[in-house]
């Protein structure tokens, strides 16, 4: 079952980089450069949100030839609502990413 | 030049780093180191890439948990295949048809043989053959029951691993290193694509010949001295001849992993960059 907590300003920051273009399929280290976050704090996140429904994964096949396929991130419908909440709230307002 | 072998250096790392744990966390949390392993070339530099693969023991332990009751590759599986040099152990299933290679096996496979080889050496030593019922037995070949014929080419091989030169050594290990070398080494596979049957060959061999003659001297020197027709074991074996037992095991194992490598990589898509 999904927590209900509220999230950590890392995943405001992250839900907020999704959101800026939610149909868009984000790379892992496209994420990292918009939040500023590092890996070892990114992934969890990413894990975390998509083990609670809130992000869609797939492989997307590469647009340079001989690059292997990569994992990116969408958020879903609650993923958005979650995004919008978040933002919302004045507590969890990220800050201003690299 | 230095900084860029170090940079390439850390690139293998943070490759190997990932593989490794995305073996040890099993199925299905995989496929999130997976994930990570693919964003390294879009990295700058070997350092970033091993920033970024450390990122990976923070969420290991996580996805460890989520993993299956019945992973497809077990700790007993994989030491099997290490040991015998199996060709192919089984692929982690991938969303992704065309899962690179994983280096992460040449890395445990050379730690693994390292530590089973010296250890099992020292162990047989100290332990083992101080008791041997075979101790004052003086027939030759009679300690590990082997027909001399067997036992004389085991005898000399036993002598050139005790009495190796300096240069010998390092020869054997700068060997080893190389081997391994280009083993890691994606773009080595092409040009050495046609001699790997053999190179795996003769790695195997080495392997199985210095492990057998290391052990089998250690037991036959203990228990039956006059085989060897030499001063008492503690002028014979010094402290270098421990070195050299060591260093050649070593090298056996640094050849074996890579020989080991090697086998994985057959369908490995092309590097670009």
């Amino acid at each position: 079952m999904a927590r209900t907590r509220h999230p950590s300003p890392q995943t405001a920051r992250l839900l907020l980089a999704l959101a800026a273009a939610p149909n868009a399929w984000h790379y892992g280290y496209e994420l990292s450069r918009a939040t500023g976050l590092r890996s070892g704090t990114l992934y969890p996140i990413l894990i975390r949100l998509a083990r609670d429904g809130y992000l869609e994964t797939r492989w997307l096949d590469p647009d340079r030839p001989g690059r292997p396929p990569r994992h990116v991130y969408r958020l879903t419908g609650t993923g958005r609502e979650l995004a919008r909440n978040a933002l919302a709230r004045p507590s969890t307002q990220p800050a201003v990413a690299r | 030049m230095a900084g860029h072998r170090f940079d390439r250096l850390a690139g293998h790392l943070a490759r190997g780093l990932l593989a490794t744990l995305a073996w040890w966390v099993g199925r299905p949390g995989r496929e999130w180191l997976e994930a990570m392993r693919r964003e390294l070339p879009e990295l700058p530099g070997g350092r970033a890439q091993l920033r970024w693969a450390l990122g990976g023991l923070r969420a290991a332990p996580a996805l460890r948990r989520m993993r299956a009751r019945r992973p497809e590759l077990g700790w007993g599986r994989f030491v099997v295949h290490t040991l015998l040099g199996a060709p192919r152990p089984p692929e982690p299933r991938l969303p992704d048809p065309r899962p690179e290679p994983w280096p992460a096996r040449g890395a445990f496979g050379l730690a693994l043989l390292a530590a089973f080889l010296a250890g099992g050496a020292v162990a047989a030593l100290r332990g083992l053959l101080e008791d041997s019922p075979y101790r004052f037995n003086a027939g030759v070949g009679a300690p590990a029951g082997i027909h001399p014929d067997l036992a004389n080419p085991l005898s000399l091989a036993w002598d050139g691993v005790v009495l190796a030169s300096t240069v010998e050594l390092a020869a054997v290990l700068a060997a080893a290193l190389l081997f391994l070398r280009l083993a890691l080494d994606p773009s080595a596979r092409r040009r050495w694509r046609h001699l790997r049957t053999a190179l795996v060959a003769v790695a195997t061999l080495l392997w199985l010949v210095l492990s057998a003659a290391v052990l089998w001297g250690a037991i036959a020197h203990l228990s039956a001295p006059a085989l060897f027709d030499r001063p008492p074991r503690g002028e014979y074996l010094t402290w270098r001849s421990w070195l050299a037992i060591v260093l050649v095991l070593t090298a056996a194992a640094l050849t074996a992993s890579g020989a080991i490598l090697r086998l994985p990589g057959r369908g490995a898509p092309p590097r670009s960059g």
